[in-house]
Parts: structure tokens; C-alpha cells; sequence
């Protein structure tokens, strides 16, 4: 906040630092790599060199990386679309009827707690193809959305759904009118936490096999070759993609809502 | 001032992340991690006679049993220096020397004992063109043995890699063509009625070498004696199946209780997956998985030079012939 | 009093209406399926009280695999709070020291707990494996929610204390301390909830025979769908207790708070 002054300056500085610290990051990772002289701590040379060579030859199977990326990308959107369709409007409602959400908690609840992982059994009998990929994203991303539009429409202020009712809206007028927009920010929040856990399910999701194309297969092949430097090549693909939309994310959340005084990362 | 912080967070992250450096090889062994695969029991059935007999213990050795996944995960820990004995598949311990790990084979464990499973419709090996076939991963033996059977016949076979048990539920389903497992799997799908075996290892690549006796090179240098000792209780499970029909209706039943198959099943299975004894590695089939390995990139090029060498290290018959010779 | 307390038992038949609603869908699925990968909920309940009473094919019984599982967890727990809550609070009190090494801390959260597994085992060594794994999940909500909260602490508090000349560890002992301990508390939850569920993962890491995620992972391998059930269940159970005992007890202490989100 103190940046707040000089802002155009601010934020450069605040680049050039986070520039800074990588760089420092890098040296010291060669340094220990290079002293500790492991066969399975790569230095960042090695990696850089498995990432060219998997963009140009790609992996073992000659698959690129591209189609990985692309693959695992696409997965998430998915079970994070599913996620969404499902977990607003149900959490509105059961907002809305918080009976609804108390009379089922003893069974949604616990399921919450259930591993991605563990569901891959019952996953492979029931589902086919695609859509056992897009239900272990869903899990996944569905109860941060669900519950963050759920406890939102819950503190929706009180005053400002009497007002208009004493003056005669309908139900749907206030759900519409007062309710949504009120919870909008929450809920983007929601999803911004639900697209994170989406990405943090990709490996869970890719253990289902049957498909060779995905960065969460690509690290369980290379995990049968020991093959380190491979394995951290697809770490830091899918860490930089779910970091550069998260922060797609925070931006857009700041410039829409503006209004709202404090954005949580969280 | 502000500088120092973060070259402080930065080094106190890295230290807190490397601190768990593996700390390999006690001087003096007393107890020994001997690693083994889930559901693996008809391969590397001395492994369990071992266990269930309590062998180790008669050797006056200590032992800490460590179940595996998959061959890769075994290697993984005997690479961090945790496991010192296993048994597991000669793939994935070819592939861990090809990586420079020092991983010796001291037995082989059983031959063959792999078969590819196909839906009705593919009659011949020929149809088997375009398929797609499910192995049970890139470091695997069994899909060593699909890319064997595609060069051989000059076909093209699409791999999917899946868990073995998964295997016969995405054959129901028509999402793959066929697949390619160890005992008893293959011969459970069989008996479920998914689809019929179209060939056997033994089919492709007679003799093969399968599953092996693995130990660390240091141990080896180290330690000789308490190889010797493993090695005493390996052979001993082998002579107690072959002891009598009893012990070996024994034997089958223990792979019925571990891999929860039915025993006409196993008793399928079993029928194969030999297991020569004195189990000596079959080296023509090693070469020629190496060589295979190779071609397909799954051990990098430039890494072998010289195969004979190559198995020379990778197999260590020393205390083998030392348990037999002192035998007679 | 009596309305509050036929409000709560009508709540709870609904619940239970809700659970039989589940099993009669699971027992219709079971039918369509009829395959010998999906289990009844009859067979799960013979292979509950197999796990009880006999164990596994090891002789492993259902709480010992738990107890494994949650000495796991509270070691990578514990670790999460040990780094989080310092880390969080120090970058709290500098923030620039966070905005300027955000590009190598924040990606890290977007990475799987089960893309660690195979460096963990070759770099790592036996139990320091399980915490490593458990702390990389958990870390992050724990060190987020401090971060944040210490940023939020009401400026005029600490700008009081430090017009009355108190010293800088005063401050964050007697008024940032207090005022961020309901948000830390309430990462502290969600972390263990992650912790908990990092468990199936963090066990894919061989060479032990027991822990729940063992039992699942192992259960699989051996086409026993009743015991991955009775694994999951007993998973999602032990989560849900323990997360309510934690809100139960959070309400408690922190009466004085207005509301305490669920999340």
C-alpha cells in the first residue's frame, strides 16, 4: 500500500524485484544441485534443456508439449464450467433456503472431504472418456464456488431485501435485482479459488489413464523413467499456467469491483 | 535492509526444502527393507513364501516388508537408497541403471507370465493393426512387450496407459481394443467373459526374462554377507513350492488370499508363468529388451555403448552360483 | 427451548431422509451396473465390519490404518502451521517482501501434491516424505490467511499503541497477535481439511502396508470396491468430524466475532 504514492514507478520496482528474486532463486538452485551433485536434482540448465527438447522432439511417445498443455487446459475448463453451472445456482439457492442445505449437509459435507484420488475407482466404473476427467475437476472446483455463493447469499444485507418487499417486489425481482449482484463478488472470488483447486486436481484427474496426452500423464510417464528434470519441466508448466490465471483473475476481480473496499487472496 | 529479507526468505525456503537430504547406507545393516508389488504374487511368489514362512527370520535377519504400486515406485526408493532388496519387473530396473542408479540384479524371479487380452473381434495378430491396447505404463515390461509384437509384425499399435485392474473395465466399454497384463489379471478378464487371450508372452518373446531379484551395488561390496543370507531364504521359497504338490496347492492358495482372484483362475495363471529354477536372468532377453529400451527412448541414447557391458554390471550371478555350488 | 429442540430433531430426520435417499440411489446403480467392479452397499457393509473385526489381507484392522493416516497428517500439518503462521506473519509486517518474491511463491500452489510424489521419494527419505508432501497442500491456506489478516489489523490499534511508545514486538504481541488469531484459527481449519484430504496422495508413496490411502490405493489394485468405499467413507467421516469439532470450538472462543464462515 505504500506504493499506493507512485504507483507507475511502484509496480515496475515490484516487477524488477520479483525478477530479482527469481534470478536469485535460479542461482542458488544451481548452486545446491551443482554441490550436492545428486542424479535426481537437476540443474536448471537440464531443465531448461528437457522443456526445448520437449516443445521441439516432444516427450517419449513424440507427443509435444503443446498437446499436453493443451490437453490438460482443456480438461480443467471443463470440470471448472461444470463446476460453475452447478455450484452458483445451487449455492443461490440453498441460500436462499438454508433448510434445503441443513437437511442435506450429512451427505454433502462428508464428500467434501473425500480425495479426488480416491474417487478414481468409481470414477472409471460409472463414467466414460471425457467426462471422467471433467467430474475430478468438478469435485475439485464445484465446493469453493458452491459454498462461497452459498455463504454470500446468506449475508446478503437484510435491509436492502425488506426495503423493495415492503414496497411489493416479486421474489425473482429481489433474487434478481438485489441478491446477485450483491454476491457477485464472492462468487468470483469462488471461482477464482475453484479454477486453483481445478488446476491442483489436473494430476489426480490424468491418474485415470487411457489417454497419453495431458502434463499430468506426461509427470507419471517420466516418473517411470526417473527421469527428474522432465518431471519439473511439466511442474513448472502447470504452476506458471495457474499462476498467470489466477492473476488473469485478481485483475479482473480489482478492476470490476472496485467498489469493494479489500479483495482476500485466499 | 529490505534486500536481505527476501535473500533471507529465499535461502530459508531453499534450506527448509533440501534439508531432508537422504542419508545413504548404514555402515552396519541389521534390518533390511525388502520391497514387493500389490497383487504381484504369482510373478514373485518366493517373496511371499518368504514373508508368510518368516525365511528371513530363520536367516537371522530382520526385515521390513515395503509394498509397491509398480515397479517404477520400487525403483524410485532403492534410487533414495530405502529399499535394499525387491522383486520387481527387469524393465523398469534396466531403465533405473540406464539412469545411472546403481541397481543389480542377483536372481531372476520367473519368465513370461504376461498376455495380451483382446476383444472378439480381432481374430489375428494382424488385426491388431491401428488397435489400441492398454498397458500398464511407459516403464512397464508389458508395454516393452506391445512395441516387441509391433515391430515384429510391422504393425502400428496405439498405447493407452492404464492400471491393470482398470484394464478389463475399459475393455467392456470398447474404449480400447485389447490389453496387455501380468498373472492372474490377464486370466481374470478371460474368465469374466471380456475377452480372450490373443497371445502370450510367451508368444512374442519365448523365455523372456520377466521379474528379477534386485539389490543395491553398495550392498553387494558392503554387505556380502547379508546377500548371501537373502539370497539363502530366495531359494529356499523356491525349493519349498517344488518341495511337494501340497506345498505348492499351498502356494496357490496364498496367491488366491493376496490377489483376491479365484483359485481356477490363479491355477491358470500360474500354468503361464514359469519359473526356472536355478533362476538364472536369461541374458539373451535381456539384451534384447535393453536394445528394445533404446530404441524406444525410454533409456537415452548414448547411455549404452557397449550392451555386453551394459548387462555385465546389470546382472550379478555371484551369489547365485555361491548358494548352488555350496548346495552340492 | 422445546421449538429449538423439534427444529434440531427435524433437521436431523431430514438428514437421515437424505442419507436414505443415497443408499437407495447406490443400491440402484449397483443393479444397473451388476459388474464386478462396483459394490453394493450390502457388500461394503460386510467389508466395514470385515475391516473391524478381521483387518486386511495383512490383518490390518480399520483404526489402525486411520491411526497411521493421522499421524501422517499431523506431522505435515504441524509442519504447515510451524512455517505458515511465522512466514505469514513476517510477510504480513513487510509486505513488499511478498509482493516482490510472489512469482516463486505463488505458483507452487497451483502444483499437485501428487506431481511432488516422485521427487519426494528420490530427494526425501522415509517419514520426512509424508510431511513434505502433506505441507506443500496445506501450506497455503494457513500462510495466506495469517498474511492477509495481519494486513487487515486495524491501522488506529496499532497507530495508538505506537503514539503511546510501544515497542514493536509489544505490538505484535498485544494487539496484532490478538486480532489476527480468529483468521489464523480459520486457516488452520482449512489447512487440516487439505491436509486430511492429501492423505490418498501422500500415500502412493510405497514401502508402508498401512494408512487409509493405502487401503484405498492397495484395495484397488485388488478389484475389492468394497473396501475403496469403506475407505472413502471413513476419509470424508474423520474430515467432517473433525472439521465440525473445530468450528464448534472456534464459535466458543471467538463468541465475540459476528460470524464465522464455514469455509
Amino acid at each position: 500500500m505504500a506504493n499506493d504514492k507512485n504507483a507507475g514507478s511502484g509496480k515496475l520496482g515490484t516487477f524488477g524485484y520479483n525478477a530479482l528474486a527469481l534470478s536469485i532463486f535460479i542461482l542458488l538452485w544451481t548452486i545446491v544441485s551443482w554441490i550436492s551433485e545428486s542424479l535426481f536434482l537437476p540443474t536448471p540448465w537440464t531443465v531448461l534443456k528437457s522443456f526445448l527438447d520437449l516443445c521441439t522432439y516432444g516427450d517419449v511417445e513424440g507427443i509435444s508439449l503443446g498437446m499436453h498443455i493443451f490437453k490438460s487446459t482443456l480438461r480443467i475448463f471443463a470440470g471448472f464450467v461444470a463446476a460453475c453451472i452447478l455450484g452458483i445456482p445451487l449455492g443461490i439457492l440453498m441460500g436462499l433456503y438454508p433448510r434445503v442445505y441443513d437437511s442435506t449437509k450429512s451427505v454433502i459435507e462428508p464428500i467434501r472431504f473425500i480425495p479426488p484420488v480416491a474417487w478414481i475407482p468409481l470414477v472409471i466404473v460409472l463414467l466414460v472418456g471425457f467426462s471422467r476427467y471433467a467430474f475430478i475437476i468438478w469435485l475439485g472446483a464445484f465446493f469453493p464456488i458452491f459454498i462461497g455463493t452459498l455463504l454470500s447469499v446468506r449475508s446478503v444485507n437484510p435491509t436492502h431485501i425488506d426495503v423493495p418487499r415492503s414496497f411489493g417486489a416479486k421474489r425473482l425481482y429481489i433474487i434478481r435485482k438485489i441478491v446477485i449482484p450483491s454476491t457477485l463478488p464472492d462468487i468470483f472470488t469462488g471461482m477464482r479459488v475453484g479454477m486453483g483447486i481445478g488446476w491442483d486436481c489436473i494430476m489426480a484427474a490424468e491418474m485415470i489413464g487411457g489417454e497419453n496426452e495431458g502434463l499430468g500423464v506426461m509427470i507419471l510417464k517420466y516418473a517411470e523413467l526417473i527421469r527428474i528434470e522432465d518431471i519439473m519441466v511439466g511442474m513448472i508448466v502447470i504452476g506458471a499456467i495457474g499462476f498467470f490465471i489466477n492473476e488473469i483473475f485478481i485483475f479482473v476481480e480489482r478492476r470490476v469491483f472496485k467498489w469493494k473496499e479489500a479483495i482476500v487472496i485466499s | 535492509m529490505k534486500k536481505r529479507w527476501l535473500l533471507f526468505t529465499v535461502v530459508l525456503s531453499f534450506v527448509f526444502v533440501m534439508g531432508f537430504q537422504p542419508t545413504v547406507g548404514s555402515a552396519e545393516m541389521k534390518k533390511i527393507h525388502f520391497g514387493y508389488l500389490v497383487a504381484d504374487q504369482i510373478h514373485n511368489f518366493a517373496s511371499m513364501i518368504i514373508k508368510e514362512k518368516k525365511l528371513f527370520k530363520a536367516e537371522g535377519l530382520e526385515v521390513e516388508w515395503g509394498e509397491y504400486l509398480a515397479g517404477a515406485y520400487v525403483m524410485q526408493h532403492l534410487a533414495a537408497g530405502e529399499v535394499d532388496f525387491a522383486t520387481c519387473g527387469v524393465i523398469p530396473t534396466m531403465i533405473t541403471r540406464g539412469r545411472g542408479v546403481d541397481v543389480v540384479v542377483i536372481a531372476g524371479s520367473n519368465t513370461e507370465g504376461s498376455s495380451i487380452i483382446v476383444k472378439e473381434s480381432i481374430k489375428t495378430v494382424k488385426d491388431l493393426d491401428g488397435a489400441k491396447i492398454g498397458t500398464p505404463g511407459i516403464g512397464s515390461i508389458q508395454d516393452a512387450m506391445v512395441d516387441i509384437v509391433a515391430r515384429k509384425h510391422n504393425i502400428k499399435i496405439i498405447h493407452k496407459h492404464m492400471s491393470v485392474p482398470d484394464m478389463p473395465i475399459y475393455l467392456k466399454k470398447g474404449e480400447i481394443d485389447g490389453f496387455i497384463a501380468w498373472s492372474p489379471h490377464n486370466t481374470k478378464a478371460a474368465a469374466l467373459g471380456y475377452g480372450h487371450i490373443l497371445l502370450t508372452s510367451h508368444d512374442i518373446l519365448p523365455g523372456h526374462q520377466c521379474c528379477v531379484l534386485v539389490t543395491r551395488g553398495e550392498l553387494i561390496r558392503k554387505e556380502p554377507e547379508t546377500v548371501k543370507k537373502v539370497m539363502r531364504a530366495y531359494m529356499k521359497a523356491f525349493q519349498y513350492e517344488m518341495a511337494s504338490k501340497k506345498n505348492h496347492d499351498e502356494t496357490l492358495e496364498m496367491v488366491v488370499k493376496y490377489t483376491n482372484a479365484p483359485k481356477e483362475v490363479v491355477v491358470k495363471a500360474w500354468a503361464l508363468t514359469p519359473h526356472p529354477y536355478p533362476p538364472y536372468l536369461n541374458i539373451e532377453s535381456a539384451k534384447f529388451q535393453a536394445e528394445g529400451l533404446l530404441k524406444g527412448g525410454k533409456i537415452k541414447r548414448g547411455v549404452i555403448t557397449n550392451m555386453d557391458k551394459f548387462i555385465a554390471q546389470l546382472y550379478h550371478p555371484y551369489f547365485l552360483l555361491d548358494y548352488l555350488r555350496n548346495m552340492k | 427451548m422445546t421449538n429449538n429442540y423439534a427444529e434440531k430433531m427435524k433437521t436431523m430426520g431430514l438428514n437421515f431422509f437424505t442419507l436414505a435417499m443415497v443408499l437407495v440411489l447406490w443400491t440402484l446403480i449397483a443393479y444397473w451396473q451388476k459388474s464386478p467392479f462396483f459394490a453394493t452397499p450390502y457388500d461394503i457393509v460386510l467389508g466395514f465390519v470385515q475391516m473391524v473385526t478381521v483387518g486386511d489381507v495383512e490383518g490390518y484392522r480399520l483404526w489402525s490404518h486411520m491411526l497411521h493416516s493421522l499421524v501422517r497428517v499431523s506431522a505435515g500439518f504441524a509442519a504447515a502451521c510451524l512455517v505458515g503462521i511465522p512466514g505469514g506473519l513476517l510477510l504480513g509486517l513487510y509486505p513488499k517482501i511478498y509482493d516482490r518474491t510472489r512469482i516463486l511463491v505463488e505458483p507452487i500452489r497451483f502444483i499437485s501434491p501428487i506431481a511432488w510424489i516422485p521427487m519426494a521419494i528420490v530427494l526425501l527419505v522415509g517419514f520426512s516424505r509424508y510431511i513434505f508432501v502433506i505441507w506443500v497442500a496445506s501450506f497455503f491456506p494457513i500462510f495466506v490467511s495469517t498474511l492477509w489478516s495481519v494486513r487487515q489489523v486495524n491501522a488506529v490499534y496499532v497507530n495508538v499503541a505506537r503514539v503511546a511508545g510501544a515497542s514493536r514486538l509489544f505490538i505484535i504481541r498485544k494487539i496484532i497477535f490478538p486480532s489476527i488469531l480468529p483468521s489464523v484459527i480459520g486457516g488452520m481449519r482449512i489447512s487440516l481439511g487439505i491436509s486430511w484430504m492429501c492423505i490418498v496422495a501422500a500415500e502412493m508413496i510405497g514401502g508402508q502396508m498401512v494408512g487409509i490411502g493405502r487401503l484405498i490405493l492397495k484395495s484397488a489394485m485388488v478389484t475389492r470396491m468394497d473396501l475403496v468405499v469403506v475407505g472413502m467413507i471413513s476419509i470424508g467421516f474423520v474430515g467432517y468430524a473433525t472439521n465440525e469439532l473445530i468450528i464448534f470450538i472456534e464459535k466458543r472462543i471467538f463468541r465475540w466475532r459476528a460470524a464465522v464462515s464455514i469455509e
